[in-house]
């Protein structure tokens, strides 16, 4: 049996973060400007999570559904880190052009990654599955 | 000397080229056609039948499944259906002559959680109810049964009990189609391989097709007074030549051995959360096998993400598998019916008649279907183990929903 | 130097062997017989190495301490007894382009392809990359000396070059055969061969030595014998394009020798054909004459073919052989994956079978004793150690169970009240602001997908639940169908990000008041509204599963651990314990309330389990009309029944029989400590349906649900 060492990355860290959810119509959220700070994930066209900010307004759209998001925990990950972690526990292409957000499994946990232009990222996944990304990243 | 060449049976073929006419065509050289050949001829002494096969014997699903014969079934209906199967084929070497390598290895379905242990106890007392022979184990006996399981499930699925199906066995799938195959043309049916059906003789009228009244094949036509289509993957298209639509989706089935190893491993092991399932041949290989792909196709290749999901699940319950060697990966087609359970007898349409929806669960059916459809078509009348698996069931909200059982999902 | 133990023997091997080149330069063949190709490409030379059976020695280097065995003479070595998880370790690597093979046509269609520009990346099993498949993606599988590597690549260039003809003959199982290449490589290496013979077609005969396992002497067919120690066969080669016949729907580009036609040996006479099954040319001509008589049909009846070298070795003299029988030359068969060997914990090595989810409540369950198990994907408290006393605690006081598994999801739009007209069977239009439904959700076939509540929030925003196992899928359910009607509508999942904590008990109001709910705030049945409780912000849902006045609190997850213990804590003097799954699904039975799944089957449609009242056809669409239009005048046997019977309550999965006949099974089943009978929901599949029946060899009547408090006074009070 072939065996190669463990490559042990020091522990990651995972946080659980606040902000806020948007879901509106895609061309509205094409020209909010958010909050100066804050980090925007746009998970799809018409899904915003704004980390780092009071409640914003969409007034926009009058059916735009915003609300409090509680549900994510992220790990900061240098770029160094995301190359280890993608070569490891990552099949799919990471984006080749930054800054940009890929989401699919990593380690077998549904995540979300959000890269920097500099090539750090931070790691989005579900509280309630945190424990298994980083059980399995850290192991 | 081989002993399995050594105990081969031969395939006394006739010569030369088909009749114009039988009383019965049957599209499809595979098990399933090959058996309802077998019991026309043998049970019914109509004999002037012609299995029409485009490529070899077996070439089809037949030759390309898990080999496993149980009738450990979630409904009434099932279980008796397949149970009467599994006796066909306790009884099938001595009724053919045939060394078809039949073993009665007892099957243990494992549950990991409290629902799939509910599922396991429902199985083992409807089981017992419609006479196969299940009970629900405790870790113990697994244990006893099955001393290379981590009951632990790697720490993850630990097995809290299981179905065990005394009668759970498995057989040389080759040799099965070969049976029936030597016992249909010892009796006088014809049997040609390579002979492609690329159409149906019908009568239509302004409302479509009425009545099927044979084949077309690239040398000819050949009329019948019944047409059975027992094909797996094309059966939509064949269906389809006579205006019949079938709520069929075809799908993938991949599965895989090892290299061969001493005989260690008794039982057939299949686990209702994991969903995948283990035996040893009789050759002494580790098969493997799971659910099959969720993409529709027909593919028969291979992919990798499905020996990794195979591989993690099996050596998580059973460790000393990670030093096995994968040897084959093969795939099979299963024409999935929305209810999971076959169908069988008419099509609707007169001349014609259905074997198909055999899914995951075809080879082990091999027998009874020959056996029930060879009555229905000498009798003109569903037989009882038969009939609730018509093709009306869908129009009739009668459908046979045994999702559960499939040993897939 | 350093050493290997071969069969418990250390023997010295150099720097670079591989370990059936040590066991060469020492006199051993590495298995026990057989023409050596030192190539990978027969099987001529496994053997158990550290415990692994069936590993070419010819492709595992030497390694300081090796242990390797011989398999056994007879049968097949041992599985062996469990044993821990190895770690392996998993690479994904991308390349342009990949050029399997480092020969001559390999390194030309490498420099070809790096002239063009794409980063190009060769892998050679001389360099310890063997490529064991080539699947979609294009993903080319290869074990390396350290770990797998699943390469992603966009161009697939086969260069493996070809294969060397094994003899055929009596005596090729002999030990000290070797092909042109094997022998070039051993003198490489320094290996003494003894006197060598070098032959070709001209082989009739090995001559065995007197102990029987080396070779002696060739015996030519001109009837010459000449006395040698090894003996060099030079048959010729076959394409080594096994890769590429693996994988026909991705596009490989085959190169060299590896796609060059090259001429059949004469088809074989007499000896072993298949090494790895020591199948005879005269177990062809039996299984030939049997009526097998086609090269798919020969493989299967002889098994020549499926062994180690997956017909490496044997393909072509099985090729031979056929067209020499049947006049036409047969196409090789199919490769399948691995081509070369992989074990199942390779194979296993960083897979996640699936990922268990955990509420925010999970360490609370733990420190109060919780027995949990899985149940869809999540691990929820089963019980808390007495699920009897948890069920008093709702009947008679007051209880909390973590809801937060519940699929949750916001839907708002100017379309909104549309869609969920179309979406649900109900009506929708009439549920007011701040009032709740209950709605099943039905798929085109009329038949129940799941079920759950509509809370309108507003207007045109509606709060929508389901149950926990139908969560997973509900998003992905309710998107495809706005896509489908283009209906404008937002849609919002919370099931992962909201909490929810169920208080339910004729206590459950004095609680509330306890944590800051004034009796005038309390929502009302059927109704919901924001709150804060607890100092936690609320969306208080006022249902009932359990029977009792239940008040579903839910909140954003960070506020749960908070919301419990002070709930714990203020219902202390009131009684109150947690309740599991255990008391919480006798309660429900008890109410008559089915779970999807458990009590419904694949085809229930409402009429089945009593819930036409749920279904109003007096609206233009919804999912599923159609089908119940057309089913309704049908003639229908299966119906769901409330039962009861003397304790003890039957098995989950009993059998339910009327005059000796199995007429359905029973699907809950729960000894109500209440009423002080069981309590059962089961089906009859057979009309007439009857008033008694026999369960479990008793007897048991047809009772009306719910079975207790019928009007449903104390989820209202």
């Amino acid at each position: 049996m072939t065996r190669r060492a463990n490559v042990h990355a020091p522990e990651l860290a995972c946080v659980p973060l606040v902000g806020w959810r948007i879901v509106a119509d895609p061309s509205v959220l094409d020209h909010v400007r958010w909050p100066k700070g804050s980090m925007a994930v746009r998970i799809s066209p018409d899904d915003v999570f704004l980390i780092g900010a009071a409640e914003p307004s969409v007034t926009a759209d009058a059916h735009a559904i915003v609300t409090p998001e509680h549900g994510f925990a992220g790990i900061d990950l240098s770029a160094a880190e995301v190359i280890a972690i993608a070569e490891q526990h990552i099949e799919w292409e990471l984006p080749s052009q930054l800054p940009a957000l890929a989401q699919g499994q990593v380690a077998g946990v549904p995540a979300k990654l959000v890269r920097h232009a500099d090539g750090s990222a931070l790691l989005l996944v579900a509280c309630a599955a945190s424990n298994e990304l980083v059980d399995r990243l850290n192991r | 000397m081989n002993e399995f060449v050594e105990t081969l049976l031969d395939l006394p073929w006739q010569i030369g080229d088909p009749k114009p006419a039988y009383d019965v065509v049957i599209i499809g050289g595979g098990g399933h056609g090959l058996s309802t050949a077998y019991y026309l001829a043998t049970r019914h002494g109509i004999t002037n039948v012609c299995v029409l096969e485009a490529n070899y014997i077996g070439s089809g699903n037949s030759g390309r499944n898990t080999t496993i014969i149980r009738s450990n079934y979630g409904l009434a209906e099932s279980v008796r259906f397949y149970q009467r199967s599994l006796e066909l084929y306790q009884g099938l070497e001595a009724e053919t002559g045939c060394w078809v390598m039949h073993n009665t290895k007892g099957q243990i379905w494992l549950a990991h959680s409290v629902t799939a242990a509910r599922t396991e106890q429902t199985r083992a007392l409807m089981n017992a109810a419609c006479g196969a022979h299940t009970d629900y184990i405790l870790p113990d006996e697994i244990k006893a049964r099955c001393p290379q399981i981590d009951l632990t499930g790697g720490g993850r699925y630990p097995v809290q009990g299981a179905s065990y199906h005394h009668e759970g066995a498995t057989a040389r799938h080759d040799r099965v189609v070969w049976a029936y195959a030597q016992g249909a043309l010892r009796k006088g049916v014809h049997i040609y391989q390579h002979t492609p059906v690329t159409g149906l003789l019908t009568e239509s009228s302004s409302s479509g097709v009425d009545r099927v009244t044979g084949v077309q094949t690239a040398n000819g036509a050949i009329s019948a007074g019944t047409v059975l289509c027992a094909v797996g993957g094309r059966v939509s298209v064949v269906a389809g030549w006579a205006g019949v639509r079938l709520p069929i989706r075809t799908h993938a089935l991949q599965a895989f051995v090892t290299n061969a190893y001493a005989q260690e491993f008794a039982p057939i092991v299949s686990s209702n959360d994991l969903v995948f399932y283990i035996s040893q041949t009789p050759r002494g290989q580790m098969l493997i096998g799971a659910e099959y792909d969720r993409q529709a196709s027909y593919r028969t290749a291979t992919s990798y993400s499905y020996l990794q999901a195979c591989s993690a699940k099996a050596t998580t319950m059973f460790p000393f598998l990670s030093k096995l060697r994968i040897l084959r990966s093969w795939a099979g087609i299963c024409d999935v019916s929305p209810d999971f359970s076959p169908i069988l007898g008419d099509s609707g349409v007169e001349g014609l008649m259905l074997s198909t929806g055999w899914g995951t669960w075809g080879f082990k059916a091999i027998p009874v279907a020959g056996e029930q459809l060879a009555e229905h078509i000498a009798t003109g009348v569903a037989p009882p183990l038969s009939a609730p698996f018509g093709l009306d069931r869908f129009s009739t909200e009668s459908v046979m929903a045994d999702p559960s059982s499939a040993g897939t999902r | 130097m350093s050493r290997v133990v071969y069969d418990q023997t250390p023997i010295e091997f150099v720097e670079g062997d591989t370990l059936a080149v040590a066991a060469l330069r020492n006199g051993r063949h590495p298995a026990r017989g057989g023409t050596l190709c030192l190539a990978g490409d027969c099987g001529n030379c496994v053997a158990i190495v550290d415990g692994v059976p069936w590993v070419r020695t010819c492709q595992t280097a030497a390694r300081p301490g090796t242990v390797v065995r011989r398999h056994p003479s007879a049968g097949h070595p041992s599985p062996g007894g469990p044993e821990s998880h190895a770690h392996v370790a998993v690479r994904h690597r991308r390349a342009d382009h990949v050029v399997i093979g480092n020969g001559v046509g390999g390194a030309a269609a490498a420099a070809q392809e790096r002239a063009a520009g794409p980063d190009v990346l060769v892998l050679d099993a001389g360099d310890g990359n063997e490529v064991i498949g080539i699947f979609d993606g294009p993903t080319v599988v290869v074990r390396t000396a350290d770990g797998i590597d699943q390469l992603h690549a966009h161009h697939i260039t086969l260069a493996t070059g070809a294969a060397e003809i094994h003899p055929v003959c009596p005596g090729n199982m002999l030990a000290g055969i070797y092909t042109p290449k094997a022998a070039t490589a051993l003198r490489n290496a320094g290996v003494d061969l003894g006197r060598v013979v070098t032959v070709g077609a001209e082989l009739a005969l090995l001559v065995a030595t007197a102990d029987g396992d080396r070779v002696a002497a060739v015996e030519l067919a001109d009837g010459t014998r000449r006395d040698c120690d090894s003996v060099i066969v030079e048959l010729g080669s076959s394409p080594r394009d096994v890769l590429a016949r693996m994988a026909p729907m991705v596009p490989v580009s085959v190169v060299g020798s590896a796609s060059t036609p090259h001429a059949l040996p004469a088809a074989p006479t007499v000896g072993i054909v298949c090494p790895c099954g020591k199948i005879t040319v005269e177990d062809l001509d039996r299984v030939w004459q049997k009526g097998f008589c086609e090269l798919e049909l020969v493989k299967r009846a002889s098994l020549t073919g499926v062994g180690t070298c997956q017909g490496g070795v044997c393909m072509p003299h099985l090729r031979a052989f056929v067209a020499d029988r049947a006049g036409t030359e047969p196409q090789p068969f199919t490769a399948r994956p691995a081509a070369r060997q992989l074990t199942l914990g390779e194979a296993a090595a960083g897979y996640h079978i699936d990922t268990f989810r955990r509420t925010p409540l999970h360490a609370e369950h733990v420190a109060l004793g919780a027995t949990l198990d899985r149940f869809g994907g999540w691990f929820r408290p089963w019980h808390y150690g007495d699920p009897v006393a948890e069920y008093w605690a709702v009947r008679e006081a007051v209880s909390l169970g973590d809801v937060s598994t519940l699929g949750k999801m916001i839907v708002s739009g100017p379309d909104v009240i549309e869609m969920l007209e179309r979406l649900y069977p109900n009506n929708v239009h009439d549920i007011k602001v701040g009032r709740a439904r209950y709605v099943i959700n039905l798929n085109e076939r009329g038949h129940i997908l799941d079920d759950g509540m509509i809370l309108r929030d507003d207007d045109n925003r509606f709060t929508l639940t389901f149950t926990s196992g139908g969560a997973s899928t509900a998003e992905m359910w309710v998107r495809d169908w706005i896509e489908t009607w283009g209906l404008r509508v937002h849609v919002l999942d919370r099931t992962v990000s909201h909490a929810a904590i169920n208080v339910t008990g004729p206590l459950a109001a004095e609680l509330l008041g306890r944590a800051g709910v004034a009796d005038g705030e309390r929502p009302g049945f059927l109704q919901h509204r924001r709150l804060t409780v607890a100092g936690v912000p609320c969306h208080v849902m006022r249902l009932s599963f359990t029977g009792e006045a239940s008040f579903e609190l839910h909140h954003q997850i960070d506020r749960s651990v908070e919301l419990w213990q002070a709930l714990m804590h203020l219902g202390a003097p009131l009684g109150i314990k947690p309740h599991g799954l255990q008391a919480l699904f006798g309660l429900r039975c008890e109410k008559g309330h089915i779970i999807v799944g458990q009590d419904t089957e694949l085809d229930s449609s409402p009429r089945r389990v009593n819930m036409d009242w749920a279904v109003k056809f007096d609206k233009p669409a919804f999912i599923g009309r159609d089908a119940l239009l057309r089913t309704a005048p049908l003639p229908d046997r299966r119906r769901l029944f409330g039962f009861t019977m003397p304790g003890p309550a039957p098995l989950e999965g009993s059998v339910i029989r009327v005059g000796g006949e199995v007429v359905g099974h029973v699907t809950s089943s729960w000894d109500s400590p209440l009423l002080g009978h069981a309590v059962l929901l089961g089906w009859q599949k057979r009309v007439p349906h009857v008033d008694v029946v026999e369960i479990d060899g008793r007897e048991a009547r047809v009772s009306r649900v719910p079975f207790y408090d019928a009007q449903g006074q104390r989820a209202r009070a």
